[in-house]
């Protein structure tokens, strides 16, 4: 472990400009505070039948590997290989161009080679030219191979658990190669060592146990959203009563479970509930699929389908027409593209249809699964809507586009055309910041911990220095976005490089904005702090 | 408007004396030389912009070997400010305020580009002696450049002056990295706080911000415990 306080002013002013002399393969990890997560716990690997269950520490010497792992990494190395084809072409095609080297956030904010994607991906691709091609069985370091060494192991781990999984690098690849697919296979395999860790392990164990990551029990679940209604009756001077698990309701309603939780994400859920109730939806919360989130996707594709099973369940169980998802990040990566190979064909449910503007959302034919920018601003469009955008005016805010509603759903324009409908002043970052091309908040994939702050702190300085640079050349104070760990996180990143600069979900200034029939004036906002200009009157 | 001014040995120009405002919020304590632009305007100060290149790359290499070996290879490379933000906030950050050196006045805009620098180092796992040593290194990087020059008695003041100056800058670069550290601790803190706030806000075991009441409507609440 490195100290903080070892290097002397005449160790420093001894400059050497050369090249290091060891290549990569030769450069052993060394594992710096602040970088890493802490292993997961037996407790919760247990909980959900993964191997190699007991408590270990990443810093420690000895990880306590089962005495066969290098047989056991290189056997699910071998199933994977066979099982999914675009893991072997990941291994075989890059040509090491460098497109993608110097688009990792976490590369571009802490300057570590292995953090280059292409140096990343080339750390198990060296495993598997070694065991899986003839070149690299026979002709070893001259064909790029390398033996799976525990060495090896701890630094594959080391850099398989700095990657975010947000796909910035493949949108730059002229293959196509997809290094979260990568990383994906990469942490699958650690798994088979009960190598997780605890920010990601814990909670799966929550969800697999009740239902979401944050174990909020039912009973917890429904006095949060009474909270929220109670502060939302301050604002409007209208009572929401939302329902639970209700059978026979058109929409099942699925959020992340973290806007039930912490703010500012609790603004956002207050927002769904105000429209909600403007609309007179016929849906239902569930306290059972409770967590659109799914951080078993960062532990196994099986992981990932177990904890994603509740929700189609919970829609058959009830008897909804369609699901409507909230604001959260991966959590449509895994609606769009896996859930409905996962645990489909859904087909005891309808197409969606808009119940207020008759709109069939044809994107969610297979799902049934409709996103609730897409929800929103098909209302808007169709003039559903009664807004005031002039209760956001005290704010001036950029679009944070989230790694995974833009890049793994396409979800670009649909939440910019709701922002300008609810504000008045709204501000794009850079091009090459925002949109496919988006920045990530270097803390996805279930690196949102505390002790690896540092790193999260440089993998998001891509990403903050966008928004100090509008915060100077457009007073910008609020960023707004639709993912729930980017809410958590980006607030913690605003903190330490933009200080000024609030987070928000959108739909906290859809509620900001909506004018409900029957409210009162407003003079706060939702977060019951006073809007500027519209005091309340004693 | 007219300012008031002093003289002082090492400007020829005009200066604001002692008002000590040009430190941001923190509590400054450089020597007041840094607050005018140590070598504006000086014989010194034509002689170092004449040689600005070279102490500029030496001043940039000097805080590139202070990361990891390799790891700041990408950030010599020329990249706009959002393809390449950290090698590009360092750069011309060193630039700026190496200008600000030789310029007048030395003002809060200096904090602002030292602040940007030293925000980076803060977080790249560094001793605190690795990441701020560069600003040290700017004195053994001015005198090598001088050379010989730096024998010639009026130059000899002022380059006196000049690092004087410097040392300013590194309590100033001090003040930032501690404030750093800090906030790395209260994020920490914080994102604590934010997870368990609403939780026992509903347990009414807290007392409300932002006005909020410190107890709950009704009683539909049916949990008491801190969860």
């Amino acid at each position: 472990m490195a100290s903080k306080f070892s290097a002397t002013p005449e160790e420093l002013s001894k400059i050497d400009h050369n090249p290091p002399k060891k290549g990569w393969m030769d450069t052993p990890v060394e594992f710096k505070e602040h970088t890493f997560c802490w292993g997961a716990k037996g407790k919760n690997l247990a909980a959900l039948e993964l191997p190699n269950a007991r408590d270990w520490s990443p810093a420690d010497e000895d990880w306590k590997l089962p005495e066969n792992w290098q047989k056991i990494f290189l056997d699910g190395m071998k199933e994977r290989l066979g099982k999914y084809r675009s893991f072997r072409l990941f291994m075989d095609i890059c040509v090491r161009c460098g497109a993608c080297a110097d688009k990792c956030h976490f590369f571009i904010g802490g300057g570590d080679p292995k953090n280059m994607p292409v140096l990343r991906a080339e750390l198990l691709r060296s495993i598997y030219r070694r065991y899986f091609t003839v070149s690299g069985r026979m002709f070893g370091r001259a064909a790029r191979a390398r033996d799976l060494t525990i060495d090896v192991l701890k630094e594959l781990w080391y850099y398989y658990y700095q990657c975010t999984e947000c796909r910035r690098c493949s949108v730059f690849c002229p293959y196509g190669i997809d290094q979260a697919e990568i990383t994906i296979i990469g942490r699958e395999l650690f798994n088979l060592l009960g190598l997780n860790i605890e920010w990601i392990a814990g909670p799966v164990a929550n969800c697999y146990r009740v239902g979401n990551h944050v174990g909020l029990e039912p009973h917890t679940i429904t006095s949060s959203v009474e909270f929220f209604c109670d502060d939302i009756e301050d604002v409007t001077g209208i009572r929401i009563n939302p329902t639970f698990n209700r059978k026979g309701a058109e929409i099942l309603f699925v959020a992340p479970s973290g806007d039930l939780f912490a703010d500012p994400g609790t603004y956002t859920a207050m927002g769904y509930l105000m429209l909600f109730h403007e609309l007179g939806l016929d849906y239902t919360w569930s306290t059972y699929a409770s967590e659109g989130g799914n951080f078993g996707f960062f532990t196994s594709n099986e992981m990932g389908k177990r904890l994603n099973a509740k929700i189609y369940a919970e829609a058959k169980r009830l008897g909804v027409k369609w699901i409507l998802g909230g604001e959260c990040g991966h959590m449509w990566r895994v609606l769009h593209q896996y859930m409905d190979t996962w645990n489909g064909p859904a087909d005891f449910m309808e197409v969606p249809v808009s119940p207020i503007t008759g709109t069939r959302f044809e994107n969610a034919k297979s799902t049934k699964m409709v996103h609730i920018a897409e929800f929103t601003a098909d209302l808007i469009k169709h003039g559903k809507l009664k807004l005031d955008p002039s209760r956001n005016n005290h704010l001036n805010v950029t679009w944070h586009d989230s790694c995974n509603p833009s890049r793994a759903m396409g979800l670009l324009d649909e939440p910019r055309y709701v922002l300008k409908s609810v504000c008045n002043n709204f501000y794009e970052m850079p091009e090459n910041t925002i949109r496919e091309k988006t920045f990530c908040c270097g803390s996805g994939t279930g690196l949102n911990a505390s002790e690896n702050i540092e790193l999260r702190m440089r993998g998001g300085f891509p990403r903050a220095n966008a928004v100090k640079h509008v915060r100077d050349a457009h007073g910008v104070n609020m960023m707004s976005c639709i993912c729930a760990i980017d809410r958590a996180t980006l607030k913690a990143l605003m903190e330490y490089w933009v200080p000024d600069v609030e987070i928000s979900g959108l739909h906290e200034l859809v509620g900001n904005a909506l004018i409900m029939k029957g409210e009162k004036e407003r003079t706060l906002d939702l977060r019951l702090v006073p809007l500027p200009g519209k005091a309340a009157k004693e | 408007m007219a300012r008031p001014t002093n003289t002082n040995a090492f400007s020829d120009s005009a200066v604001v004396p002692g008002n000590g405002n040009n430190c941001g919020q923190s509590a400054c304590h450089a020597p007041e030389a840094q607050k005018e632009g140590a070598a504006a305007g000086t014989a010194l100060g034509r002689i170092l912009r004449d040689k600005k290149k070279a102490i500029l790359t030496k001043w940039l290499d000097a805080i590139m070997v202070s990361f990891p070996s390799g790891n700041s290879t990408h950030f010599r490379i020329k990249g706009d400010q959002f393809t390449n933000p950290t090698g590009s906030t360092i750069s011309s950050g060193l630039e700026a305020i190496f200008e600000g050196l030789l310029s007048s006045p030395f003002k809060a805009k200096n904090e602002e580009l030292l602040d940007g620098i030293v925000r980076i180092m803060a977080v790249q796992d560094l001793a605190p002696s690795q990441s701020l040593s560069f600003v040290f290194s700017l004195k053994r990087i001015i005198r090598e450049e001088l050379g010989a020059e730096q024998a010639d008695r009026q130059l000899s003041q002022q380059l006196t002056d000049l690092e004087s100056a410097i040392d300013g800058l590194t309590l100033s670069a001090f003040d930032i990295f501690m404030k750093c550290r800090e906030r790395i601790y209260e994020i920490k803190a914080n994102e604590a706080r934010r997870a368990n706030f609403r939780l026992l806000q509903m347990a009414d075991r807290i007392d409300s911000v932002n006005g909020r009441r410190t107890a709950p409507k009704g009683n539909k609440l049916t949990i008491k415990e801190e969860r």
